[in-house]
């Protein structure tokens, strides 16, 4: 099948979860990217820059055959650049590194990690001038040959922000690729089911859960230096291994990643039994734009949604008042 | 749902009274998903200290009537209620929660309340989406001098949690296996002789 036609766009029915549809298994995403070309310019322009002295370390992924996928590198060295990897399965989030990293560093950065990078620009936990963004043009990741978690959502293969561009065929120009854009609308779905259902599905991911804390972990917005779950101040705040908890972990983490998560699917991504929470989180940003008009990892200069409110907030929700959507 | 329709037909409309005759020892919590008449709802409820809490203070000294279904808990703000409270209560098996605060404009510490509603409309959607009906959680305002407002909304509360029956979370299989089920003191105290 000609992947470069379109042609598969009509094969597939329409799909509303995002998985195991025959549109997704037809379709071979990351098409349109050149990677080799990707890599050999982004080897160069790291090693241009480690040679210069503007950045002193350039992060990036390296190949790892005991993980048996690109992990996280830093090249400090012109020879180091050359372990730079650049394909279809680096779908690592980065920014986390960013807040750990002190000087002048130089990231490789998809537009999902560059939304990341945004989102914590807006809530002053990065420094601009601390680093070059090499923004590589991304249709999509692959993951166990299924296009990545959060991919699927993902609405532009250019990051929106950046100082080097490396477009899809590894020159300076945008080339602007199609994306999945497959991903469910949580608000929609929730419409049409009731509680009872949304209920079953929120614990059946749940059930999944062996509270390993992976998803926090890779999250960009979970950058606190002691998360609510680790506090245990107060016996209420106990972490047994039991449902409870795992509720009590998810929601709340829901609650704290509302209006600032990019949906970059680094949670989904990283689990190692599967949880699907994701939807959670895409349903409260979609409420939040709809509501109070903000998206996260668009505006550097954003003030946060959460951090701020408005006199005329809707009054949504309360007693008396409408409950939106009737949900 | 249809027995549920008709429980909520059976009872009488919505006034403060309609739940007076219940007490508090009579009352025992139905294990299965049925609702009893008799059943009344163990609801969490976060008062502000300086408008709602004083408003339940004046229904109490006004001796204006509500069901006995709230535990009060009192926060110096609507705003102070960390969205984990209440997670927390609804995951650890309360059959609802209650939130309530100064009008909009009247807050003691003048903008507490804004940042609380756009907490609170926010919260109610993910907990819709994961499948807890937002009719067991309610936010609410009033004022210090609505003592008789306070009832009405307790009755109201507590009659809304009622037909909805006893938390899904209780009901759940895993309730019976889960340690929370044996009270949270329980394990406490196992830990503590653990570290001993």
């Amino acid at each position: 099948m000609d992947r470069n036609t379109g042609n598969t766009k009509q094969s597939g029915a329409n799909c509303g979860t995002g998985v195991d549809c025959e549109k997704h298994s037809d379709m071979n995403f990351g098409s349109g990217v050149d990677y080799e070309s990707q890599a050999r310019r982004l080897k160069g322009t790291a090693a241009k820059l480690l040679k210069e002295g503007t950045v002193t370390a350039v992060m990036g992924l390296r190949e790892n055959e005991e993980a048996g996928q690109p992990t996280p590198c830093f090249a400090r060295t012109p020879e180091d650049a050359e372990n730079l990897v650049w394909n279809e399965a680096c779908f690592t989030n980065l920014a986390n590194y960013l807040m750990e990293t002190a000087g002048k560093v130089a990231i490789a950065a998809k537009p999902c990690d560059v939304r990341s990078i945004i989102n914590l620009l807006s809530e002053n936990q990065l420094k601009r001038e601390n680093f070059t963004i090499i923004g590589m043009e991304c249709s999509g990741k692959i993951k166990d040959g299924k296009l990545a978690p959060g991919c699927d959502a993902c609405p532009s293969s250019i990051p929106n922000l950046y100082d080097i561009a490396i477009g899809a065929d590894g020159s300076e120009a945008w080339k602007d690729l199609e994306m999945a854009n497959t991903a469910e609308n949580v608000t929609e779905w929730a419409k049409t089911t009731t509680v009872d259902e949304r209920y079953e599905r929120f614990m059946k991911e749940i059930d999944k859960c062996i509270l390993c804390f992976a998803c926090r972990q890779a999250c960009q917005g979970c950058y606190c230096v002691t998360c609510f779950i680790d506090r245990k101040a107060t016996p209420w705040e106990q972490v047994d291994a039991d449902t409870s908890t795992k509720m009590a972990f998810h929601l709340t983490r829901a609650m704290h990643l509302a209006g600032r998560c990019t949906d970059c699917g680094a949670c989904e991504k990283v689990c190692p039994s599967g949880v699907n929470l994701k939807y959670l989180f895409k349903g409260l940003s979609e409420f939040i734009e709809e509501t109070y008009g903000f998206k996260a990892g668009v505006d550097p200069e954003a003030v946060p949604v959460m951090s701020r409110y408005s006199v005329d907030d809707p009054q949504v929700a309360f007693l008396g008042g409408d409950c939106i959507v009737g949900l | 749902m249809s027995e549920r329709t008709e429980i909520r037909n059976a009872v009488p409309a919505e006034t403060p009274g309609a739940l007076q005759a219940e007490t508090a020892g009579a009352v025992q919590a139905e294990t299965a998903g049925t609702v009893s008449e008799e059943w009344t709802p163990r609801i969490i409820a976060f008062l502000c200290n300086w408008c709602s809490y004083a408003g339940a203070d004046l229904a109490g000294t006004s001796r204006i009537q509500y069901p006995p279904s709230i535990r009060v808990i009192r926060v110096p703000c609507s705003g102070r209620v960390n969205p984990q409270y209440i997670i927390k209560a609804l995951a650890d098996g309360a059959d609802g929660v209650m939130v309530s605060g100064c009008h909009p404009g009247d807050c003691h510490y003048l903008e507490g309340n804004y940042y609380a509603r756009r907490r609170f409309s926010v919260l109610k959607r993910l907990l819709s989406l994961a499948g807890f009906h937002p009719d067991r959680v309610q936010f609410t305002w009033v004022s210090a001098s609505e003592g008789a407002k306070f009832a009405d909304v307790v009755a109201t509360v507590t009659e809304k949690v009622r037909v909805l029956g006893p938390s899904k979370v209780r009901a759940s299989k895993h309730w019976e296996s889960d340690s929370r089920a044996a009270g949270p003191g329980d394990s406490e105290q196992s830990e503590r002789k653990e570290g001993e």
